[in-house]
C-alpha cells in the first residue's frame, strides 16, 4: 500500500506502524449471487478485514466504527475478545481508517453495534473455529474435545496451543460464511458486563487522545474564514497586508474559499482576523424570520409517501386530540470546534479527522479536489461528542484546501469558536403535527418534517457550496438534510389512520 | 522573543511573542496536550490550567505575563502509571464521554481542593459550574470529585 503512511496509531499510541493489506472487494464467482451475511460481514466479506492474530497472541481488531464518546470502540473490542475467548487487554483496535479498515459508512444512528459488532461477533467466532481446527490437526484430536481459555488451545491430556502459535497456517484472507455459531448469551464472560473504557485513561493524564493533540513533523497552522452570511460571495480581500504578517506561509483563495497558513498558531489566528477585516462579500441569503421559520418550513415543496396505513375506527365517544410540535434549528454545539491535520504530499492526500464517516469523507473530498479516491487516506482520530454532526467533515475538508496549498508540509486547521458555531450542519428544524382519538385506537400523524436518518453521503459541504450561494435551505442544516428543510413529511388521516412520508424536492445545497 | 517559564516544575525556554496565549505555548512549544482550545474567551474552561496553585483560563492569559510563575497542566498532576488522586477518581469513575472537557474539569477540581480539601457537593457543582461538559457528564464528573477528595483525605 502506497497510501501515505502516517497512521493514527503511530501517534497515539507508539505501536508503530502495522501495515496490513486486505480484500475489501470479495471474490465473488461471477453468475453467483453472493450468500447474505450478517452485520456488515454482508459488504466487508473478508475475515481478514476484521481481524488478525498476531504472533505474541494479541489480536487485533478492525472496525470502520469510529469513537465518539459513545464507548463503541471499548464495545466493539469486547465483541471481538469474547468470540476469539481472549483477554480483552489482548485486543488492539483499529478503527475509522480508509487505508486499513472496512468500510461501514457513517458511525451514525446507533447502528454501531448491530453493523460492526455483528460482524464482529460472527467473524470473531468463525476464526476461533479455525484455529481450533488448526490446533486439533497438530496435535492430532478431535476438535471437540479442544477448549480455549485466554487465547490457548488446551487439550484433555495436557498439551496446549497458544493462538500466536498459529499464525503461519491461519489464513484470514477468505470470505466468512458465517455458519460458526457465536457464543450463546450464558456463556459470555466479557459482553454484557461493565468494561473501562479503553479511550478514557489518555484523555485525564494527557495522552494524545484527540485529533486536535496531533503534531507530525514540520506541521503548520492553518484558519479558514468563512462567509458572513450563507451564499455569500468573496469580492476582495486584502493579500499583500496577510501575506506579510509574521508567520504567514501561505494566503489561500479559491472561489469563496478563503484561508491562511502560519508557522505558528496564533500567527493564524491573527492573520485570519485580519483576513476578515478586509474582505468584502456580496450576495447571500438571509436567515429565516425566527416568528414565521415553521409556516417558510411548511411552505417547502414536498415528496410525499406513505409510510403506514391502519384501518381503526375513532372508538364511539373517543376524544379526537391535536398537536403540533416545533423544534427550531439547533447547533449540535461541541466542546471542541471541529479540527482536522492534513498533508499533502506527491499527489497523494492524508486527512486525520474526527469525521463519522471516514470513507464517505474521501469519496467526497476526492470529488471536489478532483483526485482518485485512491491517492486519499482518510485517519480518524477523536474529537469532541458531536451529537448527530458536527463540523468535521467540513474542517477535514478545510484541511485538505490548504494542505494542497503548502504541498508537502502537514496543516493543522482548527476551527474558530465562531466557525462551529456558524458554520456546523444544525440539526434541522421540524413541525410535527399530531392527531389521533384518547383513548388511543389509532396514531395519525399530520405533516411533520424531521431528521432524516444519517445517510452514507458525504458530509463535508464542499467549498463549492459555499461559493456558488446556499439553495434553497434557510440554514445549513446536517448531512442527509441539509438539502432538505422539510426533509420527511408524515401525513395521515383521522380513519383510517394513514401515514406518509414525503421528501422535499428542494434542490441540494451542493 | 525567548520568554522562560516554569512548568510542572521545571523550567523551559520558549520563544514566543509575550501576547501569546498560554494555551499555545503550552500545546505547541511544550507539546503538553492537556490544555484544550474550545472557546478562546473563557467561557468554556477547558483550556483551564493552575498558576500557583489557582485555576486560570489559560486561553487568554498572555505567556509575558506568567514569567517566574509555576504552571501546572494535566500532565502535570500525574501520569498514566502514577496518575494524581483526581485523574484516578475520574478514571474510575468513567467521568467521560467525548472527555475533551475533562482536562478543565480536573484543573478547576484540583484548584478547589487546594483551597477546599473536603468540599461537600455544593462545593464542587459551585467550583466547576464555569466548566462546560457538552456531553452531560456532570454527575460522574461531581462523584469522581468527591471521590478524589475522600482518597486525598486518607492519603
Amino acid at each position: 500500500m502506497d497510501a501515505p503512511h502516517l497512521t493514527r496509531r503511530e501517534f497515539t499510541a507508539a505501536l508503530g506502524g502495522i501495515v496490513l493489506s486486505f480484500s475489501l472487494v470479495p471474490k465473488v464467482v461471477f453468475g453467483q449471487d453472493p450468500a447474505r451475511l450478517p452485520g456488515s460481514l454482508q459488504t466487508n466479506r473478508t475475515l481478514d478485514a476484521w481481524l488478525r492474530i498476531n504472533a505474541d497472541g494479541s489480536v487485533t481488531v478492525f472496525t470502520g466504527k469510529v469513537e465518539l464518546g459513545q464507548g463503541i470502540v471499548t464495545a466493539l473490542a469486547q465483541i471481538a475478545a469474547e468470540e476469539l475467548e481472549v483477554p480483552l487487554a489482548r485486543v488492539t483496535m483499529i478503527s475509522g481508517d480508509t487505508g486499513r479498515t472496512p468500510n461501514e459508512g457513517q458511525t451514525a444512528g446507533s447502528q454501531s453495534i448491530e453493523q460492526s459488532g455483528t460482524a464482529l461477533r460472527m467473524a470473531g467466532a468463525e476464526v476461533r473455529a479455525l484455529l481450533i481446527g488448526l490446533a486439533a490437526r497438530k496435535l492430532g484430536v478431535s476438535a471437540d474435545t479442544l477448549k480455549v481459555t485466554d487465547g490457548v488451545i488446551h487439550a484433555p491430556d495436557g498439551r496446549k496451543v497458544g493462538y500466536g502459535e498459529l499464525t503461519a497456517e491461519t489464513d484470514l484472507k477468505r470470505e466468512a460464511t458465517a455458519k460458526v455459531p457465536p457464543k450463546p448469551a450464558a456463556q459470555h464472560k466479557i459482553v454484557g458486563k461493565s468494561a473501562p473504557r479503553i479511550d478514557i485513561p489518555a484523555k485525564m493524564t494527557g495522552g494524545a487522545a484527540f485529533v486536535q493533540d496531533l503534531r507530525l513533523p514540520g506541521m503548520v497552522h492553518g484558519r479558514v474564514v468563512r462567509p458572513p452570511r450563507y451564499g455569500a460571495r468573496l469580492d476582495s480581500f486584502d493579500e499583500a497586508r496577510v501575506k506579510a504578517m509574521p508567520g504567514v506561509i501561505a494566503v489561500v483563495r479559491d472561489g469563496s474559499f478563503l484561508g491562511v497558513v502560519a508557522r505558528r498558531e496564533e500567527q493564524a489566528i491573527n492573520a485570519r482576523l485580519v483576513l476578515i477585516e478586509f474582505a468584502k462579500w456580496s450576495g447571500g441569503s438571509e436567515l429565516p424570520d425566527p416568528a414565521k421559520m415553521y409556516e417558510q418550513l411548511m411552505s417547502l415543496r414536498s415528496e410525499d409517501r406513505v409510510i403506514g396505513e391502519k384501518d381503526a375506527p375513532v372508538p364511539v365517544g373517543a376524544k379526537v386530540l391535536e398537536a403540533t410540535y416545533h423544534r427550531p434549528y439547533q447547533a449540535h454545539a461541541a466542546i471542541a470546534p471541529s479540527c482536522a491535520v492534513a498533508e499533502f504530499k506527491d499527489g497523494k492526500l492524508a486527512v486525520w479527522t474526527h469525521s463519522q464517516g471516514v470513507f464517505p469523507l474521501r469519496a467526497t473530498i476526492a470529488r471536489a479536489l478532483g483526485l482518485q479516491p485512491r491517492d486519499i487516506r482518510c485517519i480518524h482520530a477523536e474529537g469532541p461528542g458531536c451529537y448527530g454532526h458536527n463540523g468535521a467533515d467540513d474542517a477535514a475538508f478545510d484541511a485538505a484546501m490548504l494542505a494542497r496549498a503548502v504541498n508537502g508540509r502537514p496543516v493543522r486547521l482548527q476551527w474558530m469558536r465562531d466557525d462551529e458555531f456558524k458554520w456546523e450542519p444544525y440539526g434541522p428544524a421540524m413541525t410535527m403535527k399530531v392527531k389521533g382519538p384518547s383513548p388511543a385506537a389509532a396514531w395519525s400523524t399530520g405533516p411533520s418534517t424531521s431528521g432524516a436518518r444519517a445517510t452514507t453521503c458525504g458530509r463535508a459541504i464542499p467549498t463549492a457550496s459555499i461559493c456558488s450561494g446556499a439553495g434553497t435551505s434557510p440554514m445549513r442544516s446536517g448531512p442527509a438534510r441539509r438539502a432538505m428543510p422539510r426533509s420527511r413529511t408524515v401525513r395521515a388521516t383521522a380513519t383510517p389512520s394513514r401515514s406518509t412520508i414525503s421528501r422535499a424536492s428542494a434542490p441540494r445545497t451542493t | 522573543m525567548a520568554i522562560s517559564l516554569k512548568v510542572n516544575g521545571a523550567t523551559r525556554s520558549v520563544d514566543a511573542e509575550p501576547d501569546t496565549p498560554l494555551l499555545y505555548v503550552l500545546r505547541n512549544d511544550l507539546e503538553l496536550n492537556g490544555a484544550k482550545y474550545g472557546c478562546g474567551m473563557t467561557q468554556c474552561g477547558a483550556c483551564t490550567v493552575l498558576v500557583n496553585g489557582a485555576a486560570r483560563r489559560s486561553c487568554v492569559t498572555p505567556v509575558g505575563s506568567i514569567e517566574g510563575n509555576e504552571v501546572t497542566t494535566l500532565e502535570g498532576l500525574g501520569t498514566l502509571d502514577k496518575p494524581h488522586p483526581l485523574q484516578k477518581a475520574f478514571i474510575d469513575e468513567q467521568a467521560a464521554q467525548c472527555g475533551y472537557c475533562a482536562s478543565g474539569m480536573i484543573m478547576a477540581a484540583a484548584d478547589l481542593l487546594n483551597r477546599n480539601p473536603q468540599p461537600r457537593e455544593a462545593d464542587v457543582r459551585a467550583a466547576l459550574a464555569d466548566n462546560l461538559c457538552r456531553c452531560g457528564t456532570h454527575n460522574r464528573i461531581i462523584r469522581a470529585v468527591l471521590r478524589a477528595a475522600q482518597q486525598n483525605g486518607r492519603i
